[in-house]
């Protein structure tokens, strides 16, 4: 376990290394000029070249890469081009937000989709085709029109729940359930029915096994042979499924944030995006590439523990 | 588990439809208001205290405010020297009086008010003042600097008074020194001596101060009572709230569920579908979409018929609804109603016919060509670029257009290379002087990237330049005359800034004719918005 531990970190520096490096060629052959964001209607060619060269965007992208890099290394990200505060800084001031949402909208479908997941599969018939349903329901409604239509049921209609804005933990616990709620029901809807259909499917295939006659023969109780038998040996797809959930709500925080109005990295992805700032938005993708590599840490050792053959392979 | 029963799959059935009609009954209370969608404004009696949150469209850059982008987070906390109302009129703030001691307005003399002290604890005198106002001449890379006027220096000749010298005439010192010119926002000794501290901290005398520990940046910034300000009488609330809601329908959501009670930049749409609820709106001026003519040396628009027949080709009413939504006018002088120098000229009505004729005399009997530039950045989708091309091809104009995307070199190099006959473009509305003095008028000003000249556009410039404050008006009125006369811009329409209040909130401005004047920090009471009840 030891061992594949490593071997999955030691890949993690060359993986963030390619990422910077693609990220910043994309961002520099993509259209934006934080210098004329910054200007405004205040921008001539003149104020536009100075303001350029003070903040060294006329140097080669190769150039202003490797000054980014050199100073990365050593821990700092920059500083934004717009508002001159620390890279790293900003970043971890929203990384709680979004760690709230996504911990919690994986929690939630993880929970709730195996559930579902298990019981279609042992209830069969309608309760299997429901599930089915319900996958492609999820699959196909988008989340930014979810978002909208929850904000308006039960922020503006029934005003149960605040339709934007992030309370953090430290203001009460009840206060920052409120301020998730929505948002994570937005994200967590796909999960659900993505993980009751792969849990279905997985539990379907483990309880056609013959182990499970043999269980039932033995006299153990049907609901020891599904949690204790059955599951375990469903749990590499629901595992990976989750693990692929978690990416996937990472992206889906940047739609999300905006909708909600929370101030987590996704919120800072789309407005670094819209005024071109190039190392907040680097720092945001690495923030992001990391997290990817930390759950597929996780889904490793999940692995590994469910199953010991993966330990070695 | 046990095999299902009948009697489960009944009360499972029962579940389905009570859920069913559940979820109905709940979107049967979206199909709208209760509310008959009357938009009186709000009357009552004052309610003083309690929380005021605004819905900002945009996140602001630092707080500094010298470079604040939009101003409108830093108003809070930074009193200015003179303060301009909703109706355009100065009022004093940090300063009592003000006035220019010569006839050639190049020297302005402000007197400060005695006994003020800044939130940090700091004195307001005449050399924190000079302080502050030469702060912000001297910030590098300071793109509002050209808002102060061609200053040459400053002096604090006695404790109380501050007196500017300009290199050359400025008639609008008072307005440069008000809130929405940056210049005359004042930071206390403190502040400027830990400059670093400016993009997070307020330091102003203003009538709030920001609360660090509640602001999250980005998302959201609460201002307290600043208790050492000097007109306690004009705050209103106890707390400014001001939350980052860049999502129009995240805003339009956040009215409605009560969440704030006043929406900053709300588009039009937002505008129509509030007001429809019963929302209070109360726009103030926005921006002025228009063509400049920018290839005025050489070519086609040399001549000046030409670049009236582009005036008379377009049909600026349908293109005001039509690209611009409601609220927004068909405007066709560079000086909107209310705006200093604003001739009262009647709309140019659409006249093909004329504009044809005009062609014709020009030699371009059978037609003319020429480019037209736009950016994504200022005409997304290049919407106005493409109704603009489609009107004038009625007149017999093809306009070829250069669509530049993403970096503004791609429109700041066609534009002053001469490769682009003309432009789309949005001025923002500050002053109509300030737009002659920076833009219109100067060689390679954003609106004369040539350097073309005409000797009497600048003969009534240099006129309103030495203007009296009492004939400043009229004097501006020639400039603005002539200048439409030339067409070297072609206004298309004047598109309002959309802000929305809560049903409880009365004293809103009536007309207002300043930019982005929020109205809640004047020091005037009886002006600045109140909840009621």
């Amino acid at each position: 376990m030891g061992t594949l531990i490593l071997r999955r970190l030691a890949w993690t520096l060359p993986l963030l290394f390619l990422v910077s490096v693609l990220t910043f060629v994309l961002l520099a052959l993509t259209p934006g000029d934080p210098a004329a964001a910054i200007l405004g209607t205040a921008a001539t060619p003149e104020k536009l070249a100075a303001l350029r060269e003070s903040m060294g965007l006329n140097d080669p992208w190769y150039v202003q890469y490797a000054n980014w890099l050199t100073a990365a290394l050593s821990g700092d990200l920059g500083t934004s081009l717009i508002n001159k505060t620390p890279v790293i800084g900003q970043l971890m001031s929203r990384l709680p937000v979004t760690l709230s949402l996504v911990a919690a909208a994986t929690l939630v479908s993880a929970v709730l989709g195996i559930g579902f997941g298990v019981f279609s599969a042992v209830r069969g018939g309608w309760a299997g085709r429901l599930a089915d349903g319900f996958s492609m329901l999820g699959f196909a409604i988008p989340n930014y029109w979810l978002g909208l239509i929850l904000v308006l049921i039960f922020a503006v209609q029934l005003r149960w729940l605040p339709a934007t804005g992030f309370t953090p933990l430290t203001n009460g616990v009840g206060a920052w359930l409120a301020s998730i709620t929505l948002p994570v029901v937005t994200l967590a809807v796909g999960g659900v029915t993505m993980i009751a259909k792969n849990t279905r499917d997985a539990m379907r295939d483990a309880m056609g096994r013959d182990f499970i006659d043999n269980l039932r023969a033995e006299g153990w109780s049907e609901q020891r042979i599904v949690f204790r038998h059955a599951l375990r040996n469903a749990s590499i797809p629901i595992v990976t499924s989750i693990g692929v959930f978690f990416v996937g709500v990472l992206g889906g925080t940047v739609l999300v944030e905006n909708v909600f109005a929370m101030p987590g990295l996704g919120g800072l992805a789309v407005s670094a995006t819209g005024s071109h700032d190039i190392p907040v938005l680097l720092g945001v993708t690495l923030f992001f590439c990391l997290g990817v590599v930390i759950a597929n840490l996780i889904v490793d050792v999940v692995y590994g523990l469910l199953n010991p053959k993966a330990r070695t392979s | 588990m046990s095999p299902r029963s009948p009697i489960h799959r009944r009360g499972l059935s029962a579940v389905v439809a009570a859920t069913a009609a559940a979820v109905v009954f709940a979107l049967s209370g979206c199909a709208g208001s209760a509310d008959d969608g009357s938009t009186d404004a709000a009357s009552g009696e004052a309610i003083i205290g309690g929380t005021l949150t605004i819905g900002q469209k945009q996140a602001v850059s630092t707080l500094d405010p010298a470079t604040s982008a939009p101003p409108t987070y830093v108003f809070p906390a930074y009193e200015p020297l003179i303060y301009q109302q909703p109706d355009g009129s100065l009022i004093p703030a940090l300063a009592t009086e003000w006035g220019y001691t010569d006839d050639t307005n190049t020297t302005f003399e402000v007197t400060i008010r005695e006994g003020v002290t800044f939130a940090d604890g700091g004195t307001l005198d005449a050399d924190a003042v000079k302080a502050s106002l030469e702060r912000f001449l001297s910030l590098e890379g300071n793109p509002n600097a050209t808002y102060a006027g061609p200053v040459e220096s400053i002096e604090a000749t006695d404790d109380d008074t501050v007196v500017i010298h300009y290199s050359s005439a400025f008639p609008v010192a008072p307005l440069s020194l008000s809130q929405d010119w940056r210049f005359g926002l004042i930071i206390s000794p403190d502040g400027l001596a830990n400059p670093d501290s400016l993009a997070t901290e307020t330091h102003g005398a203003g009538q709030y101060v920001l609360d660090a520990s509640a602001t999250v940046d980005g998302s959201s910034y609460t201002f307290e009572k600043n208790e050492n300000y000097w007109n306690p009488d004009a705050v209103k609330f106890d707390t400014i709230q001001m939350k980052v809601i860049s999502d129009t329908a995240a805003q339009l959501a956040a009215l409605e569920s009560g969440e704030i009670d006043y929406a900053n930049n709300a588009p039009s749409q937002t505008v129509t579908t509030a007001t429809a609820e019963g929302f209070q709106s109360a726009p103030t001026i926005g921006v002025l979409p228009n063509l400049m003519l920018v290839n005025r040396d050489s070519g086609p628009l040399s001549d000046q018929r030409v670049r009236e027949a582009i005036s008379l080709a377009l049909d600026r009413g349908s293109l005001a609804s039509a690209v611009f939504g409601e609220g927004a006018e068909a405007q066709s002088t560079i000086a909107i109603a209310g705006q200093l120098g604003s001739t009262g000229s009647a709309t140019i009505e659409q006249n093909i016919e004329q504009a044809k004729q005009l062609l014709a005399d020009a030699g371009y009997a059978d037609g003319v060509t020429i480019s037209l530039l736009s950016i994504d950045g200022i005409d997304p989708n290049f919407t106005i670029a493409t109704a603009v091309q489609s009107q004038l091809a009625e007149a017999g104009i093809t306009a070829e257009l250069i669509q530049a995307t993403g970096s503004f070199d791609n429109f700041i190099g066609p534009l002053y290379s001469g490769d682009a006959d003309a432009a789309v473009w949005q001025w923002s509305i500050i002053d109509t002087y300030y737009q002659f003095s920076t833009n219109l008028v100067p060689a390679g000003g954003l609106g004369n990237p040539q350097g073309t000249t005409d000797d009497e556009l600048t003969a009534a410039f240099d006129a309103a330049s030495q203007a009296s404050e009492d004939d400043l008006d009229a004097a501006m009125q020639a400039v603005v005359a002539r200048y439409d006369e030339l067409n070297w811009t072609v206004p298309i329409a004047s598109v309002p800034n959309g802000q929305l209040f809560a049903k409880d909130i009365g004293n809103l401005p009536a007309d207002p004719s300043v930019p982005q004047s929020m109205n809640i920090f004047s020091p005037d009471p009886d002006t600045s918005i109140e909840r009621v009840g």
